[in-house]
C-alpha cells in the first residue's frame, strides 16, 4: 500500500488474484441466444458469477432450481448483468442445443445477465470439474449430483462460495454477498466508530438502569 | 444357403423381440460382410454375403490366391435385396428378388450384437452370422501392484492389426519417470515390457480381442484422455484418480452395447470390495485383476495374441465370439 493510501485509508487497487483462463479454460460456448462466447474472457474475467448446471429434460431438481434462480434474479434486480452474472450450463450438451435452451429459459423469464449455455461435452465436463469437483468419482460422474448447487465466484479476488440452488432466495443472495469485495478501510472505520458509539450508548443506558435500582 | 434363404418362409413370431443392445450409438448396423454356416451345411465351407447400405445383398465366393484366401464377387454371382423391419433394432429380415419387390423369403432375427446375429427359419436350426472385420482389434489392461504407497504402472493399450499383419499401438495410463508420477501416453519402451504376460503375483493383465465397434468406443475414451493430458485439462488434480476413472471408462465402453465383455463398476462406498479396501495407488491393480477374473475365458494368452496378431487376415477376420459361443478351437490355450 502506498503511503498516501495508508494515511487516507483509501485502498490501493489490488492486483487480480484470478486463476485465469489456464484454470477456467477459454472454451468456446454458445448462449441460449445463439451468441458465441469464451468461458474465461467473456463470462468470468473480473466478474462476480453465479453458476449452476441443469439439463432441459430433467424433471426433478432442475425446474425447481431454475425457478429458484429466477427468484434470485428478481431479488438482485438491476444488479444482474452489472454486478452479478448468472450462468446455467447444460449437463447434457448432446441433447441441449441453443434452441432447446432458449425454449427452456423462456418460462423462467431469464433476462439480461442470465445466460443458459451449451457447447462441446469435453469443455463442459472440464468446466464442471473445475467448479464442482468433489474428488469422489461416484459423486462427480453422477449428473444428478450437480444440479443442486450454485457456485459463486468473484474472479478478481478468487473468492469462492457455494449454496444449494433450493435454498431460500435470501440465502442465495447472502452467499453471493460473501464473495463481494471487502468495503474500503475508511468506510469500515466509519461504520466501526458508529457501531461502537451505539454499543457505548446502550452500555451507558444499562449502567444507568442498574444504578437507579 | 440359398435354399435356407429362399426355400422356406420363416414362420416367425413377430411377438418374440430380438435380444438387443441399448439405443444411441448401439444401434444395429447390418452394412458389411457377414459369414454364416447354416445348420446342416458343411461348416468348413461357410457362405459369405455383403449387405450394402443400399439394400443389396451380394454373394461372395472364395478364391485361393497363392497362400492367401480372397472372398469376392464371382462373375454371375447371385444378387438380391434385403429389407429389415427396423434397421436399428431388427426382428425380421426379408429377402426380395433382383427386381427389389418380389418377396422371396424372410427370417426372424432372434439375437444380435455388434459382431453377430442369429436368424431363425421355420425349417431349420438357428443360423449364426458373424461379421467379417477388415482388421483385428485388441485391448490390454495392465498393472503392477508396486509399492504400497505409490502403486505401480497401470495402463490400457489398444492394438490394431491391419490386413497385412502390421500392428499399431496406443497406450495411455499412469507410469513413473524418474520418481515423477505421470498420467499420459505410455512410452513405447514401457509398453513393450508388458507385451508378454508375467507370472508374478504383483502383475496383472487382461487381453481381449475386440469387435471394430468395441475398439472404436475404447479409442474414443483413450483419445479424450490423451487430449486432456496434452491440454492440461485433467479432471482431477490427483493423478491416481484420473487414471482410475480412465481405466474404468475404457472398460465400460467395451460392454456399452452388450454383455460380451463383463465389466465391474467401482462403487466408491464402504460396501465396494475394491475402493473400500485399497488405497488409491493400489486400486487400478485390483480393478484390472477383477476384470481378468470376470473375463478369464476371453483372455488371450501370449501365444494366442501372437498368433492372432501375426496372422494377417487380409480382410477376413471373424469378429470375436461371446463366451457362450466359443468353440473348442476358440478357447484360449491353458496357462503353462
Amino acid at each position: 500500500m502506498k503511503r498516501r493510501a495508508l494515511l487516507t485509508g483509501e485502498p490501493a487497487p489490488r492486483p487480480s488474484a484470478s486463476l485465469g483462463p489456464d484454470y477456467y479454460t477459454n472454451a468456446v460456448l454458445r448462449t441460449h441466444e445463439g451468441r458465441e462466447v469464451r468461458f474465461y474472457d467473456d463470462l468470468m474475467k473480473d466478474k462476480i458469477v453465479a453458476i449452476n448446471f441443469i439439463y432441459t429434460w430433467c424433471e426433478n431438481t432442475c425446474p425447481l432450481s431454475t425457478a429458484n434462480m429466477a427468484r434470485v434474479q428478481k431479488a438482485l434486480g438491476a444488479r444482474v448483468g452489472r454486478d452479478v452474472h448468472m450462468y446455467s450450463f447444460t449437463l447434457k450438451p448432446w441433447q441441449d442445443d441453443v434452441a432447446a435452451l432458449k425454449e427452456y429459459a423462456k418460462p423462467y423469464g431469464a433476462g439480461p445477465g442470465w445466460e443458459f449455455l451449451t457447447g462441446d461435452n469435453y469443455d463442459l465436463e472440464t468446466i464442471r470439474f473445475r467448479l464442482f469437483r468433489w474428488d469422489h468419482p461416484a459423486l462427480d460422474f453422477n449428473l444428478e449430483q450437480h444440479v443442486g448447487m450454485v457456485r459463486i465466484i468473484n474472479d478478481r479476488l478468487d473468492r469462492w462460495s457455494m449454496c444449494p440452488t433450493l435454498a431460500t432466495t435470501r440465502q442465495v443472495v447472502d452467499a453471493i454477498s460473501w464473495v463481494e469485495p471487502t468495503k474500503p478501510l475508511a468506510v469500515r472505520k466509519r461504520e466501526n466508530v458508529a457501531t461502537q458509539a451505539r454499543i457505548d450508548a446502550e452500555t451507558r443506558h444499562l449502567h444507568a438502569i442498574v444504578a437507579r435500582n | 444357403m440359398k435354399s435356407l434363404m429362399f426355400g422356406a418362409l420363416a414362420a416367425a413370431s413377430l411377438a418374440a423381440g430380438a435380444t438387443a443392445f441399448a439405443a444411441d450409438d448401439c444401434d444395429f448396423d447390418i452394412s458389411g460382410t457377414w459369414e454364416s454356416a447354416p445348420a446342416g451345411a458343411d461348416p468348413t465351407v461357410p457362405a459369405r454375403y455383403r449387405f450394402g447400405a443400399d439394400g443389396l445383398v451380394t454373394t461372395l465366393s472364395r478364391f485361393d490366391v497363392g497362400d492367401r484366401v480372397e472372398w469376392r464377387e464371382a462373375a454371375g454371382a447371385v444378387t438380391f435385396f434385403y429389407r429389415l423391419d427396423d434397421p436399428k433394432s431388427p426382428s425380421i429380415i426379408e429377402f426380395l428378388g433382383p427386381d427389389g419387390s418380389t418377396r422371396r423369403g424372410s427370417m426372424e432375427i432372434s439375437r444380435y450384437d455388434e459382431g453377430s446375429f442369429t436368424t431363425l427359419d421355420a425349417n431349420s436350426d438357428p443360423t449364426r452370422w458373424v461379421r467379417i472385420e477388415a482388421e483385428r482389434y485388441f485391448v490390454a489392461f495392465v498393472a503392477q501392484s508396486g509399492e504400497i504407497r505409490t502403486g505401480g504402472p497401470a495402463f490400457a493399450m489398444l492394438i490394431r492389426t491391419d490386413a497385412d499383419g502390421r500392428s499399431l499401438f496406443d497406450a495411455f495410463g499412469l507410469y513413473f519417470a524418474q520418481d515423477a508420477l505421470i498420467v499420459g501416453t505410455i512410452p513405447a519402451e514401457l509398453r513393450r515390457k508388458f507385451m508378454n504376460e508375467s507370472r508374478l503375483e504383483s502383475d496383472t493383465m487382461l487381453r481381449l480381442e475386440l469387435t471394430s465397434a468395441e475398439f472404436e468406443r475404447a479409442s474414443k475414451v483413450l483419445r479424450t484422455w490423451d487430449r486432456r493430458a496434452r491440454e492440461h485439462k485433467m479432471l482431477y488434480e490427483v493423478p491416481y484418480l484420473n487414471n482410475i476413472v480412465f481405466l474404468e471408462q475404457m472398460a465400460q465402453s467395451l460392454n456399452k452395447c452388450g454383455d460380451r465383455i463383463r465389466v465391474k463398476k467401482l462403487g466408491w462406498n464402504v460396501g465396494d470390495e475394491i475402493t473400500a479396501r485399497y488405497n488409491l495407488p493400489q486400486i487400478p491393480f485390483y480393478y484390472i485383476r477383477s476384470l481378468r477374473e470376470m473375463n478369464e475365458p476371453l483372455h488371450l494368452r501370449d501365444a494366442d495374441l501372437q498368433k492372432r496378431m501375426g496372422s494377417a487376415c487380409a480382410g477376413n477376420c471373424r469378429a470375436p465370439a461371446r463366451v457362450s459361443e466359443l468353440g473348442r478351437h476358440d478357447l484360449p490355450s491353458r496357462r503353462p
